[in-house]
């Protein structure tokens, strides 16, 4: 798909989402691209057993390694992925930060 | 306020004055740890867009003076963000997996089924690229839409000269009413200062208000993809997604002793001949819902007629001399009247309540069923003097 990678917005979104096989919990990692017609492209897809710094790194390496740049776009993530050792310049979700706010300060105002 | 609002609010601030107006909102409506946790433990420059622009040395000042920690991109690592916020493309990916029943697979089965949406979806584009080939213009649906709203746009705006070369106009000042904004339009680097050029990197309102003014040309110009990103371009999507192939694993790439059985654990006692017990709104009467007491007499709930006290206060049980129906209610303070003659009624009188209520009729229970053809007793808050 190397032709989709030169095609598209520099603006990708990742996420990670739990399995629900009883018998395999691990996570589903999702790499995702905007392209001009306001829609997103599916980039990459991983399964690892954990969501944690030592896989998503393994798979952010995978990717660049593919022939994915990263570094002339952003990369939208949770909280979560802030840990990350890589050089991507990383923009946190508003959604994750509304969410977190209000479990955090149990705001109720949703008036 | 709301939540949501006021937080996006403060994320599309497109200046460091506007991000200090909208923090200092949510302190007053939310809270000072509410505004501590989205000014200062999240580093404005992750996720604010005002530190996504080119800006001035006056709006970088500020930030630390925010944040307070020696951080390495405290000036910001500014970049186009096109319009997007938030992760809800790898959000929309994860829910069309559920729906696929892709993540309740197996890992190996569910990577054959992403693999199978993403080739259908591939065949989707192909055909858009080739909808798109004989199609006229230089850019794809979507981007002529948001282009055509921006020249409806520019007619608002008013242009000045800001700076000219001996040939042609370069720079221009353009403003709206009594509006104090100014957008500076360089039509030599072809470049607007305002935000929606800078993010969305697509010819703004304020350029085709300074092209029309200078050329005095309309939409549209010649070199309109000049000023717009070239990955909006027909020609640049036609070319991406034309050509691509997805290989989908066969036999020859499994190998079949890698892959193992999930281990089978038996469970103890006699197996279900049914999945899933029904509920009682499916029709099951196995189903065990704990209803609340109900004495269909009084119509009220939390008793039964052996409790009942609205029937006679002061008695918890019922004689057996008392039992039948006329006498109980004799003895009651509440007014009765029954049977599909009355239902019409509103108010019946307490002396025509008192004489049925005395009737041998009403207290035989089978007469007065089929005298009156009786379905319910239905009780009067009315109170009879006795």
């Amino acid at each position: 798909m190397s032709n989709v990678r030169e095609g598209g917005l520099p603006v990708f979104c990742f996420d990670a989402s739990h399995s629900k096989h009883p018998e395999f919990s691990g996570k589903h990692f999702v790499l995702s691209k905007k392209l001009a017609t306001n829609k997103f492209i599916t980039l990459c897809y991983a399964i690892a057993p954990t969501e944690d710094v030592m896989y998503l790194s393994w798979f952010f390496f995978a990717c660049v390694k593919s022939g994915e740049d990263f570094s002339s776009g952003v990369m939208f993530v949770d909280l979560l992925a802030k840990f990350l050792n890589i050089m991507v310049n990383l923009k946190y979700c508003a959604i994750h930060i509304i969410r977190n706010s209000l479990r955090d300060f149990r705001i109720k105002k949703l008036t | 306020m709301n939540v949501r609002v006021a937080i996006f609010r403060l994320q599309s601030s497109s200046s460091a004055a506007e991000y200090h107006v909208n923090g200092s909102a949510i302190e007053d409506e939310f809270g000072t740890e509410a505004m501590n946790y989205l000014c200062k433990n999240i580093h404005p420059t992750n996720w604010v867009v005002f530190a996504n622009h080119n800006n001035g040395n006056e709006e970088i000042k500020k930030l630390p003076d925010w944040v307070g920690s020696e951080d390495p991109y405290k000036d910001g690592w500014p970049a186009p963000l096109f319009g997007c916020r938030s992760t809800n493309g790898a959000e929309g990916v994860n829910h069309a997996l559920i729906h696929n029943d892709s993540r309740s697979c197996l890992p190996f089965e569910s990577l054959n089924i992403v693999l199978k949406n993403w080739s259908s979806k591939e065949v989707e584009r192909a055909l858009l690229c080739r909808k798109l080939s004989r199609m006229d213009g230089d850019f794809i649906d979507c981007t002529n839409n948001i282009i055509s709203n921006q020249i409806e746009l520019s007619r608002k705006y008013e242009c000045d000269i800001m700076t000219m070369t001996l040939s042609d106009v370069s720079q221009v000042i353009v403003t709206r009413g009594n509006s104090s904004n100014r957008y500076v339009v360089d039509l030599l680097k072809r470049q607007c200062s305002c935000s929606f050029f800078e993010q969305f990197q697509l010819p703004c309102c304020h350029i085709f208000a300074a092209k029309a003014f200078c050329t005095r040309e309309r939409f549209p110009f010649s070199n309109l993809s000049d000023y717009s990103n070239q990955k909006y371009l027909k020609q640049s999507f036609i070319s991406s997604h034309s050509a691509t192939s997805i290989c989908l694993p066969t036999t020859d790439f499994i190998r079949l002793r890698d892959i193992k059985a999930p281990s089978f654990r038996k469970s103890a006692g006699r197996p279900r001949k049914k999945a899933r017990l029904k509920s009682k709104s499916e029709g099951s009467k196995l189903a065990f819902v704990k209803t609340p007491k109900f004495w269909s007499r009084c119509k009220m709930y939390g008793h039964n007629k052996r409790t009942c006290t609205v029937v006679n206060p002061g008695m918890t049980t019922v004689s057996k001399e008392n039992s039948s129906y006329g006498r109980t209610y004799l003895g009651s303070n509440i007014s009765i009247f029954s049977s599909k003659i009355f239902e019409n009624v509103a108010e019946v009188n307490a002396d025509t309540c008192k004489s049925i209520l005395e009737s041998r009729s009403f207290q035989n229970q089978k007469f007065l069923h089929q005298t009156f053809q009786l379905k319910k007793l239905i009780l009067l808050k009315k109170m009879i003097p006795m």
